[in-house]
């Protein structure tokens, strides 16, 4: 039985500020139309929309031809165009939050093709079966490089993929003992790879038995895997990320119990357990509406689609790397440490800097971002203060916010600058960047 | 006669006596002298008499690329002339024609951003139809900003009208003058009131390229001094040019003394379907030890087209360069210099760079473009276009730039393998009579794919006294072989050159255009299509040069001269 939390939510109190948080957590956010279409949709459609794949193939394969050249900077490039375009918005909101918690990063990996591959997988199996997704990145050629799967032999193992997958990916802190790691990396020894693929150099296997988690065998890298999988702590460990990631940081115990069964419940498939979750009363409650802070990535893109704004995706890229997330180089393989540490001194300064130029821009890199602020906030000088609170901080703004808004678009040289001003200065508000 | 036959010879007077014709004299006496960039239009009137069957317009739309703009265009030529004879009431060729018979200038003063055009036309009736025609052409279709009917002022003998927040419009007799600033546009009446001459014809340092100035379509001049002030980081290195050992090595004195130059005359002309472009220094800073000729030396010769994508001969007197460094470079530059010259002697086994290394190298170099011949499961996904330089050696000097060529890819294995990656191998191979040493990357796995990397293979070879070295054995093996029966010119030209194959560059394009395609999607946000129809425009242009000719003419330092010269390829005739 369910728990009371993940009743579905009432579709009764469906309004503008539920569709944009629906649309920002499933995705990245929509257009002013995109959120007016939500509305009329209800919660049910507009969440099945978001798991749609309706991208254009030829963004996708765009990649293809760069990728002999090397450079991470289109591969970043890349995915910020997939991530702009939302044609799959659930399917790219869920690989990056597996990029986050299976952080893979190429400034030791070296080699943008198993990047790409490895951001391929989680594509393609994000929201599938996550026992499948594990097993599929512990054969993954880049986790292998990054985690020193080649110098992982039976005579002297090398414990760096088993001490994370036990602590980061799998299981979390307490839940095993030093010996755990070391068996664990007894199991996989003889991982490595070829060229580009994946390898298992039997010579190089421990083959003898070993003991986790108390049991006793001649436990091979997938079996390890498997026993990690019935370890009680590993579906918490799973529906904790996926709580942060949709819901709200630092969740309680008991909701982490009620998703974990869910996630059993499901067979461990992450598109259907999302399914309940975000369509549950804990998902619309008002404790997890603008309860997160807004990732860069996550920032940059719902900014464009709320402003209906052009940006290139090398640009928005950059934008997304001088506030702290580089795409492809995460900073440990702890992922980005998120929350409260996305803002700080320096990386406020960037997030400023990039968010008033979006607002103000006709031009900004060589002109590779258009906004057309008179068609996201309409020609309507006295109802603009309140019509770019509605598109860009839905239910979560005050009436003084608004009247300086008033105050600020009454002090501008003409319309257009009005626009500008009061969206720089909504954008710039520590309001905006709750999402 | 009868008074009604009276009345209209009377009428038709005026019309019959002698116009008032446009002032003959040059359109710069009519430029303000604080322009610092004037362009003028010295064929428009050729291309307006003749319209559609001019030469230069036929060439132009004969060319690849023309007939290539055309397919894009949704209106034909003709009838978009025969839109704008509708839209104005009148013949628009002929009417424009009147406007500009005697010349079209346009002056800028970069500094403020302003500019002034100035139409000297047939006469005064002329001038005075063909604004009447165009302001009320203007006015119907576009409600055009403030009223057109009668001028608003009168300046200086001018009438004068005002066109939204800027624009004036003057007309002096057959004179039309345009400008985005009044006080230009003032200046610019006050002249041609004048009869003394002064505007830019004034300044010397425009009078003389004025006067020297070869027949060409388009003639401009730049003061390019006088741009610094407002010059952005990137200007103000081109203006360092002459003391940056990087572009001097790479793009040559003849290229540095244009980028220094104080002011810049250029030319535009068409000649048997031959685009010309010139452009001459004055007051150049190049430094006079490394212009071309400053050193004798034996000159390698012109190689037999293989379908190389290019062929450029340079000077480069290395020599001169590392050994006067104290006096052509600054202080922050010298590190860098001694770091070569250490560096040099241990790749050179100790012998001294500039003395024993450089000094004994030709400052002539010819340098070939072309495609490579790759290995069998090791074909770049993206192949790129390969280089080979040929320099001449004093005798016996080839031994030493082979051991530099090993020891250095030694060092460049050593740091690859350090990381941790497969770096290039040393070889030791024969193509015909070459022998050669090369060094090449192992090759990849099946399912690796051929990463960019592939396409360095590089390479070196003796032979005689010419050093080969590029980038790939293939390309070497090629050019070695060409060069084993030909031996060095001993008279050089004097001049620098570069030569371009249109076509064979298009076809890198096409190549490669997938990867360009996608680049652009990437870093503009354009959808494909978008993307794909950019970069075959630049595929079509480059395809609609038969050959283009670069000449660098650096050998008075103070005043350099660039000649290019594109060989328009004409499309062939549509079947019927």
């Amino acid at each position: 039985m369910r728990p009371d939390f993940l009743r579905p939510w009432r579709a009764a109190a469906w309004d503008h500020g539920a569709a944009s948080h629906l649309l920002r957590r499933a995705g990245f956010g929509g257009t002013p139309a995109e959120v007016a279409e939500a509305l009329s949709l209800g919660p049910q459609e507009t969440l099945e929309r978001a798991f749609l794949d309706r991208g254009d193939p030829s963004l996708h394969a765009s990649i293809e031809p760069l990728l002999s050249a090397g450079g991470i900077e289109s591969l970043q490039a890349w995915w910020m165009s997939l991530i702009l375009e939302s044609g799959a918005p659930l399917r790219e909101r869920m690989a990056l939050v597996w990029h986050d918690h299976f952080a893979t990063s190429n400034d030791k990996v070296d080699d943008v093709r198993l990047m790409h591959r490895q951001n391929e997988l989680f594509r393609a199996s994000g929201l599938g079966d996550f026992r499948e997704l594990l097993h599929d990145v512990a054969r993954d050629a880049a986790m292998l490089v990054w985690l020193d799967g080649n110098s992982n032999r039976a005579e002297q193992p090398n414990e760096n993929f088993a001490r994370e997958l036990l602590e980061l990916f799998a299981l979390g802190i307490g839940s095993y003992t030093e010996d755990d790691v070391r068996e664990v990396a007894r199991a996989f020894s003889g991982w490595g790879t070829e060229g580009r693929s994946s390898t298992f150099r039997a010579e190089h296997h421990d083959a003898r038995p070993k003991t986790i988690f108390g049991h006793t065998g001649a436990w091979t890298g997938d079996d390890a895997l498997e026993l990690v999988l019935e370890h009680p702590a590993c579906c918490r460990h799973v529906a904790r990320v996926l709580l942060e990631a949709f819901v709200m940081p630092s969740p309680a115990d008991e909701w982490v119990e009620g998703v974990a069964g869910l996630l059993l419940e499901c067979e461990w498939g992450v598109a259907r357990t999302l399914e309940v979750l975000l369509a549950s009363e804990l998902f619309f409650s008002s404790a997890a509406r603008r309860s997160r802070i807004a990732g860069p990535v996550e920032l940059v893109a719902a900014t464009a689609r709320a402003l209906d704004a052009r940006i290139a995706p090398r640009l928005a890229a950059r934008m997304a790397s001088d506030m702290g997330q580089a795409l492809f180089r995460p900073p440990s393989v702890k992922g980005w440490d998120g929350g409260r540490h996305w803002i700080h001194s320096g990386t406020w300064i960037a997030r400023h800097n990039a968010l008033v130029e979006l607002a103000t821009a006709a031009q900004v890199g060589d002109g590779r971002v258009h906004v057309d602020l008179e068609r996201s906030f309409g020609d309507a000088l006295d109802a603009l203060p309140g019509r770019a609170l509605a598109a860009l901080i839905p239910n979560g703004s005050s009436t003084r916010f608004e009247q300086t808004l008033a105050s600020a678009a009454r002090g501008a040289r003409d319309a257009n600058h009005a626009r500008q001003v009061v969206a720089a200065v909504v954008l710039t508000a520590p309001e905006y960047h709750l999402y | 006669m009868n008074r009604f036959l009276f009345a209209l010879v009377l009428l038709l007077v005026p019309f019959t006596s002698r116009p008032r014709r446009a002032p003959d004299r040059p359109l710069p006496t009519l430029i303000p002298a604080r322009c610092s960039l004037y362009v003028e239009a010295c064929g428009l009137q050729e291309r307006l008499r003749e319209g559609l069957q001019d030469p230069f317009v036929r060439t132009l739309l004969d060319s690849k690329v023309g007939r290539a703009w055309l397919r894009d265009r949704a209106t034909p030529p003709a009838e978009a002339l025969r839109a704008a004879d509708t839209w104005l009431g009148t013949p628009v060729l002929p009417l424009a024609l009147g406007l500009v018979e005697h010349g079209v200038a346009l002056g800028v003063d970069v500094a403020s951003d302003k500019a002034v055009a100035v139409a000297a036309g047939r006469d005064e009736a002329a001038v005075s139809l063909g604004l009447e025609r165009l302001f009320g052409a203007l006015t119907r279709s576009t409600g055009w900003p403030g009223s057109v009917e009668r001028p608003a002022e009168h300046w200086s003998g001018a009438d004068v009208w005002r066109i939204g927040e800027d624009a004036v419009i003057a007309r002096r007799g057959a004179l039309v003058v345009l400008g985005n600033d009044e006080s230009l546009v003032r200046e610019t009446l006050e002249l041609a009131a004048d009869d003394a001459t002064r505007g830019l014809i004034g300044r010397a340092q425009f009078a003389s390229p004025y006067a020297e100035r070869a027949p060409a379509e388009l003639w401009a001049w730049l003061d390019v001094e006088s741009l610094e002030p407002e010059g952005d980081a990137g200007f103000h290195e081109l203006r360092e040019a002459h003391r940056s050992p990087a572009f001097l090595s790479l793009l040559g004195p003849g290229l540095a003394g244009l980028a220094t130059s104080g002011a810049i005359a250029a030319s535009a002309s068409l000649r048997d379907d031959a685009l010309l472009v010139t452009l001459s220094g004055q007051d150049s800073a190049s430094p006079a030890a490394l212009a071309p000729g400053a050193r004798s030396g034996p000159v390698p010769p012109e190689l037999p087209t293989r379908e190389h994508l290019a062929q450029a001969l340079v000077y480069r007197d290395l020599a001169a360069l590392f050994v006067q460094r104290l006096e052509l470079f600054p202080a922050e530059v010298q590190p860098g210099f001694a770091e070569a010259v250490t560096n040099g002697s241990l790749f050179f086994a100790g012998e001294d760079l500039c003395e024993d290394v450089l000094a004994h190298v030709s400052p002539w170099i010819r340098v070939v473009m072309g495609n490579p011949t790759f290995r069998e499961g090791a074909v770049p996904e993206l192949p790129l276009p390969g280089v080979v330089l040929v320099g001449v050696l004093e005798e016996d000097a080839g031994e030493s730039w082979i051991g530099a060529f090993q020891t250095l890819v030694s060092v460049i294995g050593l740091d690859q393998a350090q990381k941790g990656q497969k770096g290039l191998r040393l070889h030791l191979e024969r193509a015909g009579d070459v022998e050669l040493s090369l060094a090449r990357y192992p090759k990849p796995g099946a399912a690796d794919g051929v990463d960019l990397r592939y396409n360095l293979e590089p390479a070196v070879t003796v032979v005689g006294r010419y050093l080969v070295v590029g980038t790939h054995a293939s390309l070497v093996a090629e050019v070695a072989e060409d060069l084993m029966h030909s031996p060095p010119l001993e008279t050089a030209p004097g001049i620098e050159s570069l030569t371009l194959d249109g076509r064979a560059l298009a076809a890198v394009l096409e190549r490669n255009a997938e990867a360009l395609i996608s680049r652009k999607m990437l870093d503009e946000g354009i959808a494909r299509e978008r993307a794909a129809k950019e970069i075959e425009g630049l595929r079509l242009l480059l395809e609609s040069i038969d050959e283009a000719r670069l000449e660098v003419d650096g050998v008075q330092p103070t005043r350099p001269r660039l000649e290019l010269r594109l060989e328009l390829a004409r499309a062939p005739e549509p079947s019927r």
